[in-house]
This record gives C-alpha cells, sequence and structure tokens, in this order.
C-alpha cells in the first residue's frame, strides 16, 4: 500500500472522531512516514499493519481508560498466554495471602497510579483475571446483539431497503441534473446559430430565438453549476455520514469480538 | 523476549527515552529507539505518546523541518517528577529480583 492510500484510508476510517483527534493522529503518522523516508516507505507502512487495525489502535486510546497494549500483545499473543499460563501456576504455588499485601500494601499506598499496574502485569495474574471477565461479559454482549439483529430483521431490513432506495433515487436525479444541464446547452447553441442565421431573413423571429437560446443556456449553466455543487460537497459529505455509520455499527462490534 | 512489558514499564521506557532529547525528538526516532529495547510494532506508539501528552507528562510542539512541520515530544515538569518515580520504583523492583536470583530470599 502506497503512503498517500494508507493516509487517505485512515483519515476515512477516523471520519467520525472529533476532528483535533483526527489530525493528532493524521500529523503522527505523515510525518512517522515522512521521517521513515523513501526507500523505508513500503516497509514501514506494512508494519503498521492494516489501516483499521491502526485506526483500532488509536480508537482505543481516546476511550478514557481503557488502554491496553494492543500494538505488540497482538502479535504476541501466544507468548503471552504462555507467560499467563506460567504466572498462574506460580501464584497457585505461592500463597494467595502473600500476594495480597505485596499489590495491595505497598505498593498502591506508595506509588502512583502506573506503577500498580506495571506490578499487576508482572505478578500476571491481575492482568489474566481482568482479561478473562472482559472476554466472558463481550461474548454475552455479542450473543444478545445478534439475538437482536436476527429478531429484528423485519424491522430493519425493509429501512435499509429503503435506505438504499433513496441514495439510489438521489443518485438518479443528480445524473438527470447533469444530463439535462448538457442538453440544454446543446440545445441553446443550436437555436443561437438558428437565430442568428435567421436574423438576415426574418430579424424579429431571429430575435426572438436567440433570446430564448440565451435563457435556455441560462438554465442549463444552473443545472451544471448545481452538479459541480453536489459533486463537491454534498456527495463527500454523505459518504462521510455512511462511513460514520458504518463504522459505529459495525466497527465497534469488531472491538467487541475481538 | 519473555518477559511482558506492562502498560507503566511501557510508559517508564518512553519518557526515559524523550528526556534524553532536552530539545525534543519525534514520534519516528522514538519508535526507533524503543524498539531497539523492547519490541514494539511500528503503531504500538501514537496511542501511548497521545495519553502520556493528554497526562500532561508530555508536551509537543511543532518545528519547521526539511520544508515541512515536525511535531516534537518533549517532557513535562510532571513527566520528570513521573520519570523519576519510575526510575526508583524500577530500581527496587529490578534490584530486587536480582538479589533474589543470586542470593535467593532471605528467610
Amino acid at each position: 500500500m502506497k503512503k498517500q492510500e494508507f493516509l487517505d484510508r485512515l483519515e476515512q476510517l477516523l471520519s467520525d472522531m472529533p476532528e483535533a483527534e483526527r489530525e493528532e493522529a493524521m500529523m503522527y503518522y505523515n510525518d512517522y512516514i515522512e521521517d521513515a523516508g523513501p526507500e523505508k516507505e513500503d516497509e514501514v507502512i506494512a508494519a503498521f499493519g492494516s489501516p483499521e487495525e491502526v485506526a483500532e489502535s488509536i480508537r482505543n486510546e481516546s476511550r478514557e481508560g481503557e488502554f491496553t497494549e494492543q500494538g505488540y500483545q497482538d502479535k504476541k499473543a501466544d507468548q503471552f498466554k504462555e507467560n499467563t499460563n506460567i504466572a498462574t501456576v506460580e501464584s497457585g504455588n505461592a500463597t494467595g495471602n502473600e500476594q495480597n499485601t505485596y499489590t495491595g500494601g505497598t505498593y498502591t499506598g506508595g506509588a502512583a497510579n502506573g506503577a500498580q499496574s506495571a506490578y499487576g502485569n508482572a505478578s500476571g495474574t491481575q492482568n489474566a483475571n481482568a482479561t478473562a471477565g472482559k472476554k466472558k461479559m463481550s461474548d454475552g454482549t455479542l450473543a444478545l446483539t445478534i439475538t437482536l439483529l436476527v429478531l429484528l430483521s423485519p424491522l430493519w431490513i425493509p429501512i435499509i431497503i429503503s435506505i438504499l432506495g433513496m441514495i439510489a433515487t438521489a443518485a438518479c436525479s443528480f445524473v438527470g441534473f447533469a444530463i439535462a444541464g448538457v442538453v440544454l446547452l446543446i440545445v441553446s447553441v443550436v437555436l443561437l446559430i438558428t437565430g442568428i442565421v435567421t436574423l438576415f431573413t426574418a430579424w424579429p423571429i431571429g430575435l426572438m430565438i436567440v433570446g430564448i437560446a440565451f435563457i435556455i443556456s441560462a438554465i442549463g449553466l444552473i443545472l451544471l453549476v448545481l452538479t459541480s455543487v453536489i459533486c463537491r460537497y454534498l456527495i463527500p459529505w454523505l459518504w462521510g455520514c455512511l462511513k460514520a455509520l458504518w463504522n459505529k455499527l459495525f466497527g465497534k462490534r469488531e472491538v467487541a469480538g475481538a | 523476549m519473555v518477559f511482558n512489558t506492562g502498560a507503566a514499564l511501557l510508559d517508564a521506557i518512553v519518557l526515559a527515552v524523550v528526556s534524553k532529547c532536552v530539545e525534543g525528538t519525534y514520534g519516528y526516532k522514538i519508535t526507533q529507539q524503543v524498539r531497539s529495547v523492547i519490541e514494539i510494532s511500528e503503531s504500538t506508539l501514537y496511542p501511548v505518546l497521545r495519553r502520556l501528552q493528554k497526562e500532561s507528562c508530555l508536551e509537543v510542539y511543532d518545528q519547521e523541518c526539511a520544508g515541512r512541520n515536525r511535531r516534537y515530544y518533549k517532557l513535562t515538569e510532571q513527566g520528570w517528577a513521573q520519570l523519576n518515580l519510575y526510575e526508583s520504583e524500577w530500581k527496587t523492583y529490578s534490584g530486587k529480583i536480582t538479589k533474589m536470583f543470586e542470593e535467593g530470599v532471605a528467610e
């Protein structure tokens, strides 16, 4: 994937985020690729993973308090599992009491919030328990969501179909606008020529035809301007809305499933 | 590496790396330097840097470099305090572990 392609896709995926957050992230990744230099560009982009993954990591941070070490925990999932297994075995041997005083007493009292999680991770168990709990919950939510989706399908399928219909209608009328504009312009040119020719034989009729040609060309121009406005602003805006909607509906579900 | 790097340790490493450049340093460089110590992917650090920035441990500024603006990260006073805390905690923690490996646990 090329640099611009990657950045464009990322920006699209972040389109529902607050603008400041999005710009911050876009600046970082743009800087990053530029700093890597042209010869390392492809390598770095490949190492980022898909734009979807990158977008997810950015999103995870901006939801307060849900930070995990996404990037490398995913990659080394197997090793992570192995580690937690060892840790669980170890904690099984150790007496429960000792561990409680270790995490609870010394470190929560003495250090800032950050330190606690470091020891939580080091002991492994706290982390593993938390992950297991979270997984169970999200599985339940997922099942519920799917059930609801299926049960409510008579409701949402027609809604989606009608939305698609509306989009199709809008697209057709938009194309119609453009075609009408072009046709009107052509007609006005033909009329203009006819009118000028007629001027020599019967000047009042010629004048009238030229006038009509001008009016028609004005209408055609208005239609074309309207089309270009739709092209430039309305369609990207609609596209952004659709993307945001899609992300809201399906983006989050992926997270819950992951 | 068989040991996990927890969120706090990663924060500590990032703060330490940034602290070595008094003038401030930038995302790509930070990532490469952190990667020379622990294994992280190229996209791991953005969320970490962003969070440290929100917790006002880091401040950012833009400076022109080779015809474009580049974002620089720098430790705030709070960042320095946090780094000192991490450092002393790490010394205690790693010291205990090292001692345990070498001498065993005191009865």
